[in-house]
């Protein structure tokens, strides 16, 4: 591997994941790894498989299964200890757990998001270093779409359907609405190729929308807001923690560094168009648009 | 996911993985092989969906291999699978076999 290749790893792994140690308490410690790290909180997926003889001590499972309930009641609101395997933090933090989510199917892995407690200067500057820059974004020029209000325009033409949600923010509901929208779109008959692009959008979407859009403050909800017909359909996503992100440079097209590509890559890829609305740390709505390709509406995207 | 061990050998495994790679722990299955200090390829012709926090697994997975000087192959799949591989930067990142 060429040196270059090799240091343009290092920068990406830091923007994927992060591996993490959670400490329950001196004789358990559970590993797993964090995407989604703010000054004051973040969320982690964390693998509960080599844990099952401590859960059975504490008396967490149930009929020899995990018990999400018994762990979210022995877990919730408590203050654990966690530390990041780098050397950018060196002592272990205190964090106070605030959600508890089943995350896979396979039943061994929880997500948990929580809020730093207890943080010295010291620390609060390790923490800013795993944060995303926020640098510039009063200078940015806002995207606006074309394509979606022209999608609209013909969708209403001809009987939308318009569908409202208003959720809990977990992982379960993103994967239930991302496969509701897929088959709403095999309803109307999307082509095969349109039906997994867009349940891939609508996956990235509101996967970032649980990831990015859990809240300590306000509403710890998504809403989703569905207009389809067979010309096409708009996904409206909308998190209440308003967390700023350029979306600039996958609008341009410019060629964008490995640290960017992940979900807003795919989905400027995969839509037609999309668009982001941010009231810094009230909301934040993610809207996609794309047509029917089987009906071809060449005149949407004029 | 699923996987089937189909080949393994001295210093070398292949994995053939089915269904969706679409959870960031869905590969947590070849560390046992980072362990034996094995090298593997996974045969993706069966996964017919990825999104990027199975990526993200992916190329978590191939960067621990590789840090122990071994590698983690893909091979075989589908064109939209590996068109979204390729979005994400599957290229640079990834160790593609065909």
């Amino acid at each position: 591997m060429s040196e270059h290749l090799h240091k343009s790893r290092l920068v990406h792994r830091s923007s994927y994941c992060r591996k993490i140690k959670l400490f329950l308490d001196s004789e358990e410690i559970l590993t797993g790894i964090t995407k989604d790290i703010s000054p004051h909180s973040l969320s982690m997926f964390i693998s509960l498989k080599g844990a099952i003889p401590y859960l059975e001590k504490k008396g967490l499972l149930k009929d020899n299964k995990i018990s999400l309930n018994k762990i979210k009641k022995f877990l919730q609101n408590e203050t654990v200890l966690i530390s990041f395997e780098d050397d950018n933090i060196k002592e272990p933090i205190d964090i106070r757990i605030l959600r508890i989510e089943s995350s896979w199917k396979k039943g061994y892995e929880i997500f948990i998001a929580g809020q730093f407690e207890n943080i010295d200067e010291f620390i609060a500057k390790g923490i800013e270093n795993y944060c995303p820059e926020e640098k510039g974004k009063s200078d940015k020029k806002k995207y606006i779409s074309t394509k979606i209000p022209n999608l609209k325009e013909f969708i209403e033409e001809d009987h939308p359907n318009k569908l409202n949600f208003d959720f809990n923010n977990s992982y379960s509901h993103v994967i239930l609405m991302r496969d509701f929208i897929a088959s709403l779109t095999e309803k109307y008959n999307f082509s095969a190729e349109d039906v997994y692009f867009i349940k891939l959008i609508a996956d990235e979407v509101l996967m970032n929308a649980f990831l990015y859009g859990s809240t300590t403050e306000g509403r710890d909800k998504t809403l989703l807001n569905i207009m389809i017909n067979s010309q096409g359909i708009i996904v409206e996503v909308t998190d209440f923690a308003g967390v700023y992100f350029d979306d600039t440079p996958y609008h341009v097209r410019k060629e964008l560094s490995l640290k960017q590509l992940g979900g807003l890559a795919l989905i400027e890829a995969y839509s037609d168009d999309w668009q982001v609305d941010i009231e810094n740390k009230v909301q934040t709505t993610l809207t996609f648009c794309k047509s029917n390709t089987a009906l071809n509406s060449d005149k949407i995207n004029q | 996911m699923k996987h089937l061990i189909s080949n393994e050998e001295s210093d070398f495994v292949k994995v053939e993985c089915s269904g969706a790679l679409e959870n960031s722990m869905d590969l947590n299955f070849i560390e046992v092989y980072l362990s034996e200090n094995k090298s593997v390829n996974l045969i993706m012709t069966e996964i017919t969906y990825i999104n990027s926090c199975g990526f993200g697994a992916l190329v978590e997975e191939t960067m621990n291999f590789s840090d122990a000087n071994l590698k983690v192959m893909v091979s075989g799949m589908n064109s939209q699978v590996r068109k979204t591989m390729e979005i994400l930067g599957g290229e640079v990142l990834l160790n593609f076999l065909d």
